[in-house]
């Protein structure tokens, strides 16, 4: 072989091995390709297929081989399309079918598919071949429905959502963010507001809303739950906040707003929900003021019920020592001494009875409303030694026990002279009462401040625990009282309790069982509603009562 | 006065036993019902009541209801429904007319033949007391 022959012989094999590694990547590329590929000669027999082909329409490749591509479509248009394929010969030229037109191919199993078919055609000695390049449209075609789908049901949720809006009894405003613009009101949000008010351009026009706090300051503007929500992302929950119509009516709203996030987290909205509970609040405070009523109603019954048995106690004393006085009186060979008891006994009720009705009268005049108060400015001190001045001048009460007055300085006030002096007498006596065994009974007077302390301890029985939060009801008396036969009506440290809060004052109790009380009473040295068309001009600021010595009264 | 002939008078004194009240109250009964030779026991609510009535066997009870006490209503109840003191016969007394309009109205739970309102007649108690048990 000449060097020629060689030269050539080593280009044809060379050109024959890349015609070999073409054909397999030709192969490869075919097998390989997303699309069905169907190469047909011009009778329309089939020639060549690749994988997807197979898959595509369920037959294996040696089915398809030579038979008539009519094969792989829908018998109805099997005929139509034999037409169509002898048009296309006539005009060879590379078009894509389906585009226009819902193509369908059928799969072995007799199901048919909706394809995207584009064509070609290639001269070769042997004649036209037809290649035809299938893409199945299923895939798309439910993306596409999907799609429509999807579209309609946000349509349908958005109507839904315009039906809620539109429906709820609740306003509902929506604000862009930060700048605070109202996008969105509905109609319950236009009507609480004047039309103006809803179109807020930004937070700053918020104040126009007309909110009021309730100690009656304006809502400013980034006061509004919508305004907070938007700058600082807070959730407001059925804030209330009184508000005034544009007819200058006034109402009750309830405010929740909470912040709109986008997926960084930044607020992008704010949605405000207002609920006009103007008549529900007037529901419930008129529901609270009947049970008030109706508590007050029972408390007066029960008032009643139990003054009515403290009453009817000494009457039937009074009634049964009358008629065996009587009886007694009746007899032959009267026993003076037995009547004098008697009689004694009926002074005693008849005494108690007295009381009794003073303390009810007192106790009904509070119960009834505030009492009036005759207020004059007077000197505490004095006041309290006066107090104490009156006991040591009745042995009888005192006998066993050491009455001490701590008022060092005068301590001048405005209150009423009288109502202090039954509160001080109404405590001097518990005290005197509660220490049967005699001991110490101290009342103190001292400036604390802008108040006056009062203080009255003795050294008696003293009040169990559980008996302390009663000692200031109406008709309590301890158990330490019924068991050592005290006498008193149960109302007298309830009376001194109402006159001391009458006078804005507070009374509290300090008690060891066996050991002693101490009642404690602070008292603003003008009370609360003072004012000075109620001072007795007469006395000026000079005390009605003289100056105490300052030195313990014994 | 023989120890078996001071035995037998005591037998035959009647014996009324008064249960709470006001102490004035059981005062004026023992005047009263001592004066009419009656026996008289007072006592105040206590949780042994029951079982000395049950000892005692009284030829009546007085029995104060007052408001809020619980004890005297419960007390009835419970000399309704013991066998050995169910045929005791009962007198209620009450300052508070609900109160023994109540007990008066369910008699059958409560027991009780005579009901009377405080302040009371001392001549209607005692004609009550010998319409049920006879002078002493």
């Amino acid at each position: 072989m000449g060097q020629d022959a060689c030269v050539e012989h080593f280009l044809r094999r060379k050109w024959m091995q890349q015609v070999g590694m073409m054909d397999k990547l030709f192969q490869a590329l075919l097998e390989s390709a997303p699309n069905a590929i169907i190469v047909m000669d011009s009778f329309g027999r089939i020639a060549l297929v690749n994988a997807e082909t197979e898959r595509l329409f369920g037959y294996r490749r040696q089915e398809l081989l030579g038979t008539s591509v009519e094969l792989l479509l829908p018998e109805h248009v099997r005929d139509g399309h034999r037409n169509h394929r002898r048009d296309y010969l006539a005009v060879l030229r590379t078009r894509r079918m389906g585009l226009e037109l819902e193509l369908h191919g059928r799969h072995k199993d007799g199901s048919e598919f909706p394809a995207e078919i584009s064509i070609s055609s290639l001269e070769t000695e042997d004649g036209p071949l037809i290649t035809s390049i299938i893409r199945d449209r299923s895939e798309r075609k439910r993306a596409v429905a999907e799609s429509d789908q999807f579209l309609v049901q946000r349509e349908t949720e958005r109507r839904c959502l315009e039906a809620v809006l539109r429906q709820m009894p609740s306003g509902v405003l929506i604000a862009d963010a930060p700048s605070g613009r109202i996008i969105l009101a509905n109609r319950q949000g236009t009507r609480l507001w004047p039309d103006s008010f809803r179109h807020a351009a930004g937070i700053d026009e918020y104040a126009r809303y007309q909110g009021v706090h309730t100690d009656g300051r304006p809502y400013q503007s980034e006061e509004w739950p919508l305004a907070r929500s938007i700058l600082t992302g807070e959730v407001v929950v059925n804030e209330e906040i009184a508000f005034q119509r544009g007819d200058s009516t006034r109402g009750t709203l309830e405010v929740s707003s909470v912040p709109i996030r986008d997926h960084d987290g930044q607020i992008e909205a704010g949605i405000m929900i207002v609920t006009e509970i103007t008549q529900r609040k007037q529901a419930a405070t008129d529901r609270i003021q009947l049970i008030a009523a109706q508590e007050a109603v029972r408390v007066r019954e029960e008032f009643v019920a139990i003054a009515s048995h403290e009453l009817r106690t000494p009457l039937t004393a009074i009634k049964g020592y009358a008629q065996l006085l009587a009886k007694q009186l009746l007899r032959s060979g009267t026993d003076d001494d037995r009547s004098i008891g008697f009689i004694d006994k009926l002074q005693g009720e008849v005494s108690r009875l007295e009381a009794l009705v003073t303390d009810l009268l007192d106790a009904a005049r509070i119960e009834g409303g505030r009492p009036e108060l005759r207020l004059k400015v007077i000197d505490l001190s004095a006041l309290a030694e006066h107090a104490l001045a009156r006991f040591l001048q009745a042995p009888e009460r005192t006998a066993g026990h050491t009455l001490v007055l701590e008022a060092p300085e005068p301590v001048q006030g405005i209150w009423d002279p009288a109502r202090l002096d039954q509160v001080l007498t109404n405590l001097i006596s518990n005290a005197l009462k509660y220490s049967p065994h005699g001991g110490e009974v101290r009342l103190g007077v001292r400036r604390r401040d802008d108040q006056v302390e009062v203080v009255v301890s003795d050294q008696g029985l003293g009040i169990a625990p559980e008996e302390r939060e009663q000692v200031f009801e109406p008709f309590s008396r301890t158990e330490t009282s019924h068991q050592s036969r005290i006498r008193g009506t149960g109302l007298g440290l309830y009376i001194v309790a109402q006159l001391v809060e009458h006078h804005g004052g507070t009374i509290t109790l300090q008690s060891e069982h066996g050991v002693g009380s101490t009642f404690t009473i602070q008292l603003p040295l003008t009370p609360p509603t003072f004012g000075f068309g109620n001072v007795d001009p007469a006395l000026g600021m000079t005390s009605a009562y003289p100056q105490p010595s300052g030195s313990p009264a014994v | 006065m023989s120890p078996n002939n001071a035995g037998q008078s005591l037998r035959v004194l009647k014996h009324i036993f008064c249960i709470n009240g006001s102490p004035s109250f059981l005062d004026i009964l023992r005047h009263l019902l001592e004066h009419e030779h009656y026996m008289v026991t007072t006592t105040n609510f206590v949780p042994q009541t029951f079982d000395q009535i049950a000892a005692l066997q009284p030829s009546l009870l007085i029995i104060d209801l007052s408001v809020g006490q619980q004890a005297g209503p419960d007390l009835l109840e419970r000399l309704q429904r013991e066998a050995i003191t169910r045929k005791i016969p009962v007198i209620v007394v009450s300052t508070d007319r609900r109160l023994l309009a109540r007990a008066r109205a369910e008699q059958a739970l409560y027991g009780g033949q005579l009901f009377l309102a405080k302040p009371l007649d001392l001549d209607n108690l005692l004609e009550g007391i010998h319409a049920l048990i006879g002078a002493a």
